[in-house]
């Protein structure tokens, strides 16, 4: 069987093809008892954040344990860098965390980086440096001399992930990868994702959180029963033609009914405001903040504390200068890919509400610069903003929107600046 | 701070750089103290004073029976080799003088300075030096309660005996660990399992029993028994028993760790690194045999140091180690089957099987086949009968040839006796004598005629094991003895009441062929293989089986092998026909199973390294290495499909669960 395979399009090698895959599970007496997975067929391109979402039992698993050899597929085709999952070679560059972390448990944390680093062959040093970059990085530097079977669930999550990493691999495959972590975790995990995309890493994120998936990926496909419903960007499958979303600071009643009057007019009364509310904050970014305040108290905590940085060698920072300006090449390449990008994660500390008393609202609508969102990441297609803003003036008329925002004109007033878009969830 | 953690903290002390340099300075400086002070105590005493032999050499008219007769039989042959109690002699001088020269050498006392400096330093640098420290410390604490509270003596031997052999334990796992640590796949995972075998309660419940059994056992011996019979004791118990417990665990942990690791499901990320089947499997057999070999390691130390203390105890008969009470009597009988038969290392002949002539064979065959035509007409026809035929006639030759009905005598040569005699070594002649229900109130006599005029006339009880010495001058020139065995006294001519039976090796002629530490080494390799062939059996099984399934498996494979000669003696008698000659098919397949799994592994039992040191008797290299290369080539066989198997598994799925 011939495994070497190329994308339709631009001729350049797919991480994973799957072509007609198929998993029936068969019982003692080889009657088949479940069909996992039917005809299902896909691509993951390099440098692709690919999501594999689907509701529990629907083949997410299944199909990732088909994809590294540990199970047999019963009819159609798979590769993984163009060589069949049994490949040993094939399986240095990749990363597997599986839906659970399944670690010894009479290892420490540091004893279990260490015997996976093993398997790798990695020389002493780098073993060493990776291993307290990656403790580090998950947060676990206090702990990591416990047993792992005295971790919790989140802890040994966390482990799960740093195993996951310890060979800087090309391709990462996360398997429910926020299953039992804390909000901080769950947010550390989903920047993680999408520094590494950023880095150029090709990663494939199999959930049932849709927000994990919906914030971090670039392409998914859509399970359900085994077989595939959807495939698509995130874009082409999410964005409604039908809405706009314009976010403005605090508008009172009049102002809307203007705003609306204008709309109905310029549409010959075919369109309309639909719905006026006001932005809430998140339970996600409520929770944060919380944490963020409880740290900064320096409140004692026995478990697993707030990460450090992203593991320098993963960015390939301690790596020779070759590999270094590679990954540069390749994380700075144009927009051009056909893949959508991901605007980088704002960061937690400028995105997180301040202090308790912050008022977000009021914050944004007293503020004289503009502010960024409150969202800690926005995604949105690379130009996007810029994209909107000039469909915006082409659209809109700039005076009549000055007015009714009850500036004195020149892009002041209260809010000012340009208008935030957000697409329709 | 909760226990575990200080124990964490103390251990992260040991393994400090600046700690270990301050350790070893420490105790550099007092080995050199301690070296320094001994030399300068030593040279204010007297020179020491060495044995002669002739101390020990017997006088005039002393001389054993059958030495004595040998000797006046035969001048020519006394000419040619040392007599027998002139060998004794020198022996005993040997013996004696080579402890003195131990004990009184200084250069011994500095080498064995240097050595526990050395030790206490690699100790140190293991990262072992607090848990000494420790383990010392409790030593020293049941130590002076000994002294100071009596009557508790038994207890306090044992918990410093745990003690020490738990200090062995933990040094020779430090050193396998350093050793695996190396990154190789294969090493990692051998690292790996080794550290789950040492932390799991699985295996730390069996390791706490090999050092507790070890401990123990001095305990059991009864003090008041013959040395050597304690020594064979403490042999057979400490090296017999902890090799089975050993065994047990090795077969249970590789079932164990392979299996579980499946049902756990760590299995999945460590096979979605690049490791190969084979490096999976190859590492955890290693692992496993790795911790079999520091098992065996303090099993070995255990078993040879209390040996060696045993042996320096004294005798029965003796007023000192090494010194007889009596001073006519050179080495007492209790000294000399020790250091003779006992530590030793022993090859043994047994008698040759008669001529027979093929043409009278053939005609007896055939008479008896035309006998068994009168009632069943059909018999004799096939090649199977034949042989059937053939085989109970020779059984029932070897069977007349070891039996001597009363007031008759019967002959046996043994042959390949050259080595004893050119080097002039004694003959322990060992024999088993049995007659009728072997009634245990009943003392046969027995004549022992020998072709050089020897005799030795012996009175014994039945079913027991006996001894005679015999000079080398009983061996003729062709490196035979040739026997004739009378039942009854000769020069009496008085008869036992019964017919005298000695089973297949119970008569035996055996010299001294190989240094007994040498043979110890030897056997623990032999053990060593042999669980190393187990534990490739369990790890197999686990390949696809689920846990209890392959550890019914392996442990029964390993029962068949330990048990193999004796299935294939049982098989001889098995009968696969009813009484009126009908086949029972159910019977022929429990025979062609028990033949097939018994057959290939008779080997493994007739190694009997534990026997062999029990009984002194040589395991010759040629035997170390064909029994070695046949588990060798076994271990491989099955490691070429445990791998195959492993390859071609879905490991996501547990047949287990």
């Amino acid at each position: 069987m011939a495994f070497s395979q190329t994308s339709g399009s631009g001729g350049v090698q797919p991480v994973v093809y799957c072509q007609n895959l198929t998993k029936v599970f068969k019982d003692f007496w080889l009657r088949s008892r479940a069909r996992a997975v039917e005809n299902l067929t896909f691509e993951i391109q390099p440098r692709e954040v690919f999501g594999l979402l689907g509701p529990n039992g629907s083949g997410k698993s299944t199909t990732i344990k088909l994809l590294l050899g540990l199970l047999k597929p019963t009819s159609g085709r798979i590769a993984v860098f163009g060589k069949s999952p049994y490949d040993v070679g094939v399986k240095r560059r990749i990363g597997y965390l599986p839906e659970e972390s399944y670690l010894y448990q009479f290892l420490n944390a540091r004893e279990t980086l260490e015997y996976y680093a093993k398997l790798f062959e990695l020389d002493y040093k780098t073993r060493q440096r990776r291993i307290d970059e990656l403790i580090d990085m998950v947060g676990l530097s206090g702990a990591q001399f416990r047993p792992v079977r005295d971790y919790s669930k989140g802890m040994q999550r966390r482990i799960g992930i740093a195993q996951a990493l310890i060979n800087d691999p090309d391709f990462l495959i996360l398997d429910e990868p926020t299953t039992g972590l804390d909000p901080v975790g769950t947010r550390q995990v989903k920047d993680l994702i999408i520094e590494l995309g950023r880095r150029g890493k090709t990663i494939l994120l199999s959930s049932h959180l849709l927000a994990d998936v919906e914030d971090c990926v670039h392409r998914m496909v859509v399970l359900y029963g085994g077989q595939k419903r959807e495939e698509g960007t995130c874009d082409s499958l999410l964005e409604t033609q039908e809405r706009t979303t314009i976010e403005t600071d605090a508008l009172d009643e009049d102002t809307i009914s203007e705003i609306d009057a204008v709309i109905r007019r310029r549409s010959g009364g075919s369109k309309s405001v639909l719905k006026v509310a006001r932005p809430r904050q998140k339970l996600e970014e409520f929770f944060l903040d919380i944490v963020e305040r409880a740290r900064a108290t320096q409140a004692a905590t026995s478990g697993a504390t707030a990460g450090g940085p992203t593991a320098s060698f993963l960015l390939g920072e301690n790596d020779e200068m070759q590999g270094r300006e590679l990954i540069e090449s390749l994380t700075k390449a144009p927009a051009e890919a056909a893949v959508a990008r991901v605007v980088p994660a704002a960061p937690v500390e400028t995105a997180a509400p301040k202090g308790p008393d912050s008022d977000l609202i009021g914050d944004l609508t007293r503020a004289e610069a503009p502010k960024p969102t409150a969202q800690p990441v926005a995604r949105a297609v690379p130009g996007a903003a810029a994209n909107v803003a000039a469909n915006t003036a082409a659209d809109v008329d700039q005076d009549v929107i000055s007015r009714l925002m009850g500036g004195g004109g020149g892009g002041g007033g209260a809010g000012g600046g340009e208008p935030n878009t957000e697409k329709p969830r | 701070m909760k226990i575990g953690e200080r124990i964490a903290a103390l251990d992260r002390l040991q393994h400090d750089r600046l700690f270990k340099l301050i350790a070893t300075v420490v105790v550099v400086l007092a080995g050199i103290a301690s070296y320094t002070t001994y030399v300068v105590k030593r040279a204010a005493e007297p020179p020491r004073v060495e044995i002669n032999e002739q101390y020990f050499a017997p006088q005039e008219g002393e001389k054993p029976a059958e030495a004595a007769a040998a000797d006046s039989k035969s001048p020519e042959v006394k000419t040619r080799v040392p007599t027998l109690e002139e060998t004794q002699a020198r022996q005993a001088a040997r013996i004696i003088n080579s402890i003195l020269a131990r004990q009184a050498d200084p250069t011994g006392v500095g080498v064995l300075a240097a050595t526990a400096t050395g030790f206490a330093v690699l100790i140190i640098w293991l990262n072992l030096a607090i848990w000494y420290a420790l383990i010392t410390v409790a030593i020293a604490g049941f130590y002076a309660f000994g002294r100071l509270v009596p009557g508790f003596s038994g207890t306090i031997t044992f918990g410093i005996a745990a003690l020490g052999l738990w200090a062995i334990f933990l040094v020779l796992l430090t050193a396998v660990r350093i050793l695996l640590s190396g990154p190789s796949r294969v090493l990692a995972i051998a690292r790996n399992t080794l550290d789950e075998a040492a932390r799991m309660k699985i295996s730390g419940v069996f390791i706490v029993l090999v050092v507790l059994l070890l401990a123990a056992l001095p305990l059991l011996l009864d003090p008041k028994q013959a040395l050597r019979y304690r020594v064979q004791s403490f042999l057979q118990y400490g090296t017999g028993l902890s090799y089975m417990i050993i065994a047990v665990l090795c077969v249970l942990f590789s079932v164990y760790s392979v299996s579980m690791e499946q049902r756990s499901k760590t299995i999945w990320q460590t096979v979605t690194k690049p490791v190969a089947a084979w490096q999976y499997i190859l590492g955890k057999w290693l692992g496993v045999v790795s911790l079999a070999a520091v098992l065996l390691g303090v099993t070995g130390g255990a078993v040879f140091l209390f040996t060696e203390y045993l042996r320096s105890q004294p005798a029965n008969g003796e007023s000192s180690a090494y010194r007889s009470a009596d001073d006519s009597v050179p080495l007492t009988p209790d000294r000399e089957i020790l250091e003779t038969q006992i530590l030793t290392a022993r090859m043994g002949v047994t008698f040759s099987p008669p001529q027979l002539d093929p043409v009278a064979v053939q005609q007896s065959i055939e008479a008896r086949i035309a006998q068994e035509k009168l009632t069943r007409p059909e018999f004799g026809d096939t090649a199977a009968d034949k042989a059937y035929v053939r085989d109970a006639l020779l059984q029932l030759v070897s069977l007349e040839q070891r039996t001597i009905d009363p007031g008759k005598d019967r002959q046996y040569v043994f042959e390949g006796l050259s080595e004893p005699r050119d080097k002039g070594l004694p003959i322990m002649f060992r024999f088993k004598p049995e007659a009728g229900s072997n009634r245990p109130d009943l003392l046969f006599t027995i004549t022992f005629l020998f072709s050089n005029g020897a005799v030795a006339t012996e009175k014994v009880s039945l079913a027991q094991q006996h001894t005679i010495t015999l000079s080398p001058s009983v061996i003729d020139d062709k490196g035979r003895i040739v026997m004739n065995v009378f039942n009854g006294d000769f020069y009496e001519r008085t008869a036992n009441p019964n017919a005298l039976y000695f089973a297949p090796l119970a008569l035996e002629m055996t010299y001294e062929a190989g240094s007994y530490r040498l043979n110890f080494a030897r056997v623990f390799v032999i053990l060593w293989l042999k669980i190393a062939f187990v534990t490739m059996a369990g790890i197999f099984a686990a390949t696809f089986l689920s846990f209890p399934v392959a550890t019914l498996t392996a442990a029964g494979i390993f029962l068949i092998a330990e048990s193999s000669r004796f299935i294939q003696g049982a098989l001889e008698n098995w009968q696969v026909e009813d009484y009126k000659g009908n086949t029972i098919w159910f019977f022929v397949v429990i025979d062609k199973i028990a033949q097939a799994v018994s057959a290939p592994l008779a080997f493994y039992a007739d190694l009997k390294p534990t026997q062999r040191l029990v009984d002194g008797v040589l395991l010759p290299w040629d035997s170390v290495a064909t029994g070695g290369l046949l588990l060798v080539a076994l271990v491989m066989g099955l490691f070429a499909l445990a791998s195959y198997v492993f390859r071609s598994r879905e490991l996501a799925i547990y047949s287990g669960n």
